[in-house]
């Protein structure tokens, strides 16, 4: 049964690609913008938005709410959020399961939260702040990691479970972040897969990293390895037909590589998922 | 203070190269040593910003050159460490450095040019406006033309250029030697707005422009405006200069209103 929210398959909507996602012909049912890429003005960015979102359907994807930061929530980022959200209209919102500043200084970066009960009262409420201010329910995503601390006392995918759970938002799975960080932590990225309430994914991200070996960076300027495409396959095995999307940021390749990855996804999903075919994608794109 | 709170203080402050305990907070995992774990997020934080000075800053780059670029990233960012949300704000203060900080200081070119730079970045992506065109004001009235007022695209501003950072800015974007520094005896201004095509462009201007202009952005009416281009052209020729100016506004989608009061 594939369920309303379901959108097919997207793409990170990125520059170089603009003129190529409106006029030339091509299977992508979706696009993903970077929120703060879009808080502006006007100008290029905001135009061809408005064009892309009058023909394809629009997620929002956050990188600075800083939903684990321990300083107050930036009302005014959140007003200009609610903005945007105002103008694009998009099916969601996502961000992320870390914090990126403190100090007063914004690291730019998804950096990991302890896996503490502390830690789980206190994100927790802090999206339910965040929801409340933008007056919808949000998508929390994954992040990669590199270390662990000392005072974690759970797995991450128990923190995560738990954090989504008790806020009430909505799980963004990245399964590539979930493969770097079982890499660089030793653990099998299966359970992490299997551990998930699969009632609240409503978003996959897919994307490339780079392997040194000992450990595994996320960087998002490799196409989608091997293994990531098994991960993939299991996580629709489980949770069965959900949004995906891959991410590109780096070394960003023509656009019609990006579509031909894509389609490698939408493949697993339809071996995996015979209903699939029944799918019929201008229902979701009205 | 938190545990939590604690521990996010740390994190920061050891990716900003400060005294922080943050190391030993982190769990052990061989084989992967602490250091270099710490070390992906440290690298990470200063790759991100010196990526993003590279994409604001591509002509200051390359005037610098790499051993002067090198010094301005890392001081940059360790002086000015990100406030904002957003990247495409990060960099505003580096005209600030290059005009505070040695051994920039010495060259006055490097401000000015860094600040040419940020115009044009605004001016991309300056909130939206309708504009609109020279039959708005053929349609006018003559005895309304006294008191009109204008309102400018959002994308409009005026550089002013102490030194010839414009013409080196040129020359490094055709991938020509700059010239050498040369600074004005009175500072040359230089228009920059975004086309109704969204294309960023800039055109030099003279100071009767240039007032006339400020004139309205400041809400001053026509006649005003004529009165105040006294001091630069003689008076029986005002009129139709001011006609002239307003016409290539007009024709260059400047214009996002024009009021008859």
């Amino acid at each position: 049964m594939i369920n309303d929210h379901f959108l097919g398959f997207g793409l990170g909507l990125r520059i170089p690609h603009f003129e190529d996602v409106l006029n030339t012909e091509h299977n992508v049912d979706w696009f993903e913008i970077l929120t703060e890429n879009y808080m502006v003005g006007g100008g290029k960015p905001r135009y061809y938005l408005e064009q892309v979102a009058e023909r394809f359907p629009i997620v929002m994807h956050g990188v600075s709410m800083s939903v684990g930061s321990t300083t107050p929530l930036d009302t005014q980022y959140l007003n200009h959020l609610k903005q945007l959200i105002n103008d694009v209209k998009p099916r969601w919102i996502s961000d992320h399961l870390c914090f990126t500043q403190a100090n007063g200084v914004n690291s730019h970066d998804l950096l990991p939260l302890p896996y503490t009960e502390d830690a789980i009262n206190h994100v927790a409420q802090r999206i339910m702040q965040a929801q409340d201010h933008i007056g919808q329910q949000m998508l929390i995503e994954n992040v990669s990691s590199y270390l662990t601390y000392k005072e974690s006392g759970m797995t991450e995918w128990e923190f995560y479970n738990e954090v989504c759970q008790r806020a009430d938002c909505l799980m963004l799975l990245d399964i590539n972040n979930i493969y770097v960080s079982a890499r660089n932590h030793q653990f099998d990225a299966n359970d992490y897969i299997n551990a998930i309430d699969g009632k609240r994914v409503r978003q996959i991200h897919l994307a490339g990293h780079t392997d040194y070996g000992d450990y595994v960076i996320d960087t998002h300027d490799h196409d989608v390895c091997d293994p990531v495409w098994d991960l993939y396959r299991a996580a629709v095995k489980k949770f069965g037909a959900v949004s995906t999307m891959i991410e590109r940021d780096d070394d960003i390749p023509p656009f019609t590589n990006l579509v031909d990855e894509l389609n490698i996804a939408k493949r697993i999903a339809h071996e995996e998922l015979p209903d699939l075919s029944q799918w019929n994608k201008e229902q979701v794109h009205v | 203070m938190s545990d939590l709170a604690r521990l996010q203080q740390q994190f920061v402050a050891f990716l900003q190269g400060q005294q922080s305990d943050f190391p030993q907070l982190i769990g052990d995992q061989p084989p992967v040593a602490t250091d270099i774990r710490l070390n992906i997020y440290h690298n990470a934080y200063r790759m991100r910003l010196r990526e993003t000075i590279d994409n604001d800053h591509p002509m200051l780059g390359k005037y610098l050159g790499d051993e002067f670029y090198d010094i301005l990233v890392a001081n940059y960012i360790d002086t000015y460490p990100s406030k904002v949300k957003s990247l495409r704000y990060f960099c505003d203060a580096i005209p600030t450095l290059l005009a505070e900080q040695q051994p920039f200081i010495e060259h006055p070119i490097l401000s000015p040019l860094a600040a040419f730079e940020r115009a044009l970045l605004t001016a991309f992506d300056a909130t939206d406006a309708s504009t609109i065109g020279i039959n708005d004001l053929a349609s006018l009235p003559g005895d309304q033309w006294p008191n009109i007022t204008l309102s400018f695209h959002p994308s409009v501003s005026v550089f002013e250029e102490p030194i010839n950072a414009v013409a080196t800015w040129q020359h490094l974007k055709s991938d020509k030697n700059p010239p050498a520094p040369l600074a004005h005896e009175l500072p040359l201004y230089w228009l920059i707005w975004r086309t109704p095509e969204r294309l960023t462009e800039f055109r030099n201007f003279m100071a009767p422009e240039m007032v006339l202009l400020k004139h309205f952005v400041n809400g001053g009416n026509f006649a005003d405006g004529c009165d105040a281009l006294a001091e630069y052209l003689p008076v029986d020729e005002i009129p139709q200069f001011a006609v002239q100016y307003l016409q290539q506004w007009l024709t260059n989608g400047l214009v996002s209103k024009l009021t008859a009061h």
